[in-house]
């Protein structure tokens, strides 16, 4: 038997954020709440920016939104997750997709939605213990991240990097605190 | 980011114990003790060298001034992290398993790790590396992280060990990895 994790031993201080959350903008939660709001927004959002793949329907898309980013009432952002079995880790994590407004970028909305969806997701999880959720996991585009992509751990969701896909980008999970191995 | 200190000693550790620093210090009364343990205890594998292993030492822990546990680690190129790590290692006097010794150790052993690859920018040591067991780790192996250490799941080896992974906060990646 290995320790108990229960016990109170000392834990190291994790680092800082490593991008602050932006205070101008407003999350609105998405994770199956149906918010038929949100979902028109987010249809009208990508349908604006065509930045979807051509075999995606945003309907469909609409159904996986985390998150939506709104600024002056306007979305400027989404974050969308599909539940997935990760082979690698055995067990089941979020993977994330995030899209900001070409004119919003730099405005720290890809950061700020992406703390927050975290935190909606892990909320989710711990609430319904029999979908077995385990985490949060993100493929990077290492085009959209300059210098971050360097940093191997991300303190403000948990990210780290635990390997590469065959095509070379990056594979990011961050734990759920209540979640336990099989 | 704060960065790491490294303990001569840590008299405050729990159950008693008092962690020693021993990476990269040659301190021949660690390095004795611990030869001493491990031939005593028959703890290496046959074709490993107590005089070499105790090259490796990261930290030991005492109890009433007798090393009852210890951590050791080589560095590895890992390929599936494409970086340089502290490959982990812990071994513990059967008397002494329920002593929380290798938790003791976990915080000391990350420190003076970090501590040293920040001093030595050149040997790009990125972090820590565990095989785990988890037959030995009880309830603790289903932590997917652990806190102590930052240790977290990232994977399986072939055999079903857990594979687990900490970065130093310091590391960068190289930019043709990231």
């Amino acid at each position: 038997m290995g320790p108990d994790p229960k016990q109170g031993d000392p834990v190291r201080t994790p680092p800082q954020r490593l991008v602050e959350p932006a205070t101008d903008l407003d999350m609105r939660p998405g994770w199956r709440l149906g918010d038929a709001q949100l979902e028109a927004d987010a249809i009208d959002y990508w349908r604006r920016l065509g930045n979807l793949p051509a075999d995606t329907p945003p309907e469909t898309r609409a159904k996986e939104l985390v998150a939506g980013c709104y600024r002056d009432g306007s979305l400027i952002g989404v974050l969308s997750a599909r539940a997935v079995p990760l082979e690698l880790l055995r067990a089941r994590f979020f993977m994330l997709r995030s899209s900001v407004a070409p004119e919003a970028r730099r405005g720290h909305a890809a950061a700020t939605m992406a703390y927050y969806a975290r935190d909606h997701l892990e909320r989710w999880a711990a609430d319904h213990p029999a979908e077995k959720m385990a985490g949060i996991a993100a493929i990077l585009e290492s085009r959209e991240l300059a210098g971050l992509g360097r940093v191997p751990f991300w303190p403000g969701t948990g990210l780290r990097l635990a390997g590469y896909t065959p095509d070379g980008r990056q594979i990011r999970i961050s734990w759920f605190r209540h979640y336990r191995l099989d | 980011m704060t960065e790491p200190a490294a303990p001569d000693s840590s008299p405050a550790a729990p159950d008693g114990l008092e962690i020693r620093a021993a990476w990269r210090r040659d301190d021949p009364q660690i390095e004795a003790d611990a030869i001493e343990f491990w031939k005593r205890l028959a703890l290496l594998p046959p074709d490993a060298a107590p005089e070499q292993r105790a090259k490796e030492l990261i930290a030991a822990a005492y109890r009433d001034g007798r090393l009852i546990a210890v951590s050791t680690a080589t560095i590895e190129w890992f390929e599936h992290l494409r970086a340089r790590f502290a490959v982990l290692r812990g071994a513990t006097d059967p008397a002494h398993r329920r002593s929380r010794a290798q938790l003791a150790l976990a915080v000391p052993s990350r420190q003076v790790l970090e501590r040293w690859a920040l001093d030595h920018p050149e040997e790009k040591l990125a972090g820590g590396l565990a095989f785990v067991e988890t037959a030995e780790w009880g309830d603790f192996a289903r932590l997917p992280v652990w806190p102590e250490s930052d240790l977290a799941l990232i994977g399986y080896t072939t055999d079903g060990r857990q594979v687990r992974a900490a970065w130093f906060d310091h590391y960068r990646l190289d930019d043709r990895t990231a």
